[in-house]
């Protein structure tokens, strides 16, 4: 999981363009001033392709906290 | 009106009476219990049927999705949708003799939220979706009537917690204070706004103030009043909203806000991000998101052009959804143009003029132009709400008196932001402001809430018939 929590935040870092963004698992999207909607979008699809995983229609939607994010990520890369 | 109080005294006899040993360990069937009394008791028979045969047809979708995963969920949820509209009695809808025998029935609006809600959760088979849950979330009375748009997940988690749950004094008091707060808005504040918007209106008619203002005397008070029906609104609404949501937590259900400082927003996409929270909340989740990421995986990354028809979608649906005839058609092509100006404005000046807009973007005055210009345009955009059709095309008709008015309202309400926010801004004032509101607003002794109570119930039995029914039941 701990893991999980770096490459999720390595993702981020990439996604946002910003190598200051340190991820907790009780971080929010609030707590980040990059994580917008469409950031959000392209956050899911980035995550997407580097666990090569389709998160299923509403799982996304209010996927917004990052310990979620990591439970959802180990939940649906491990089978 | 009523039926409000009803459910603030079904509240607080479910918290009184859930510690009972019939209730506990069997609360999800008393809870239904009360929803349907409250249903049975305030619907008329034809509503009642209609109700249950289209709660039926919504639970029959979510159960084919459960058990026939491979049905894809967008056909599913397009027939939802299409039932949805029929059950609404769509104007636009060819249903020809049908439309006046389609009866009216409060909630469906919402209902119709939960029940897609539920249908994204039945795109997993793993999901548990009974028919007594599907029953008890649908017909909530805490969010039947007007909302809040509550989650199946939250309330699946608050229900399995609601046996240990037990508000402490201190929050249960918070509780009965915010309840007594909502009141204050609906029956005390609601009215008087609604008071000086109904006079604005009348302005327009009237001999003295023509003598002042010549030919656009009729566009004053009509661009003016939309503004106050607005302000209305907030009070009426969030009034409601704080009644559901403070009685809803003494039983233990966290119901999502609604509201938090609409009038401080600085742009049209950031007042969504405060007003109407749970609805705008749940247009992103579930129709923007799904939209965008559809467009992004066909290769459109443009964060200027390719959130647009998203964008377009989610507020043009979001528009339609508050009324059926062709002023809501209205409503939810402006917002959709709104957002749609805002996305592209906002980042083609960070990608143009990144400097120059992060300092333009931090001035007071500027973001005193932006919000007067967010709330007069979606005071217009609304407009609908308070206004037929016929009055609509009567009093905006004058576009050569209506568009200069506006030019001069909106400065002359940013000049009037800018002041408030200046002043709200500086040590003293802030302290005397946020100190006397917080006495009369955030007191939560036994004593203040009971006066509060007090004064409400003879203000409200001397002005019954003038207390205006909440805005958004009527969706």
């Amino acid at each position: 999981m701990d893991s999980t929590l770096n490459q999720l935040q390595e993702i981020v870092r990439e996604v946002f363009e910003n190598d200051d963004i340190t991820l907790e698992r009780e971080i929010t999207a609030a707590d980040v001033d990059e994580w917008d909607s469409f950031n959000h979008v392209r956050l899911m699809i980035a995550i997407e392709d580097h666990y090569g995983i389709s998160f299923p229609t509403g799982e996304v939607a209010d996927l917004r906290d990052v310990g979620e994010m990591v439970d959802i990520i180990d939940k649906y890369s491990k089978g | 009106m009523e039926q409000v109080i009803y459910i603030s005294l079904l509240g607080v006899a479910l918290y009184l009476l859930k510690d009972l040993s019939f209730v506990r360990g069997r609360f999800e069937h008393v809870f239904l219990f009360v929803n349907v009394l409250f249903v049975t008791l305030n619907y008329q028979p034809t509503q009642l049927l209609f109700l249950g045969c289209f709660l039926l047809i919504c639970f029959a979708f979510i159960s084919v999705k459960r058990t026939f995963q491979q049905i894809p969920l967008w056909a599913l949820l397009s027939c939802m949708i299409l039932v949805f509209c029929i059950a609404k009695n769509y104007a636009f809808l060819p249903l020809g003799s049908l439309h006046a025998h389609i009866p009216e029935v409060i909630g469906l609006s919402y209902i119709i939220f939960r029940t897609i809600n539920m249908l994204y959760e039945a795109n997993d088979s793993r999901t548990q979706i009974s028919f007594l849950s599907f029953l008890s979330y649908t017909t909530s009375i805490f969010t039947l009537l007007s909302g809040p748009i509550q989650r199946y997940n939250q309330f699946a988690a608050d229900m399995k917690a609601i046996g240990s749950f037990h508000p402490a004094e201190a929050e249960a008091k918070q509780c009965f204070n915010r309840c007594a707060n909502g009141f204050v808005k609906v029956i005390l504040i609601a009215p008087i706004i609604q008071s000086l918007q109904l006079f604005l209106y009348s302005v327009g008619n009237s001999a003295t103030a023509t003598n002042v203002l010549g030919n656009a005397t009729e566009a004053v008070g009509t661009v003016s009043s939309s503004l106050f029906y607005l302000f209305f609104l907030y009070f009426n609404f969030s009034g409601y909203t704080d009644i559901v949501i403070s009685i809803a937590r003494l039983c233990g259900f966290n119901l999502p806000e609604n509201f938090n400082r609409p009038f401080s927003s600085t742009s049209f996409l950031d007042f969504w991000n405060h007003w109407h929270i749970s609805l705008s909340s749940w247009f992103r989740d579930y129709c923007y998101t799904p939209f965008l990421m559809a467009i992004m995986k066909r290769g459109g990354r443009s964060p200027l052009w390719s959130p647009a028809p998203a964008l377009f979608l989610s507020f043009g649906l979001l528009g339609v959804w508050h009324g059926r005839t062709w002023p809501f058609l209205l409503c939810g092509f402006m917002l959709a143009i709104g957002a749609v100006l805002n996305n592209t404005f906002r980042v083609g000046m960070k990608q143009l003029v990144p400097t120059i807009y992060k300092r333009l973007a931090s001035n007071l005055a500027y973001q005193s132009l932006c919000s007067s210009l967010t709330f007069f345009y979606i005071a217009l955009a609304i407009s609908g709400l308070w206004l037929s059709g016929a009055e609509m095309v009567d009093r905006y008709s004058e576009m050569s008196y209506i568009v200069p008015v506006c030019l001069v309202l909106i400065l002359v309400q940013a000049i009037a932001i800018l002041i408030l926010r200046g002043i709200g801004s500086v040590g003293i004032m802030k302290t005397v402001l946020a100190g006397t509101l917080r006495t009369f607003r955030d007191n939560t002794s036994y004593h203040s809430i009971s006066l509060k109570i007090i004064i409400l119930a003879i203000w409200y039995f001397v002005s019954l018939s003038q207390v205006p029914d909440f805005v958004y039941k009527g969706f």
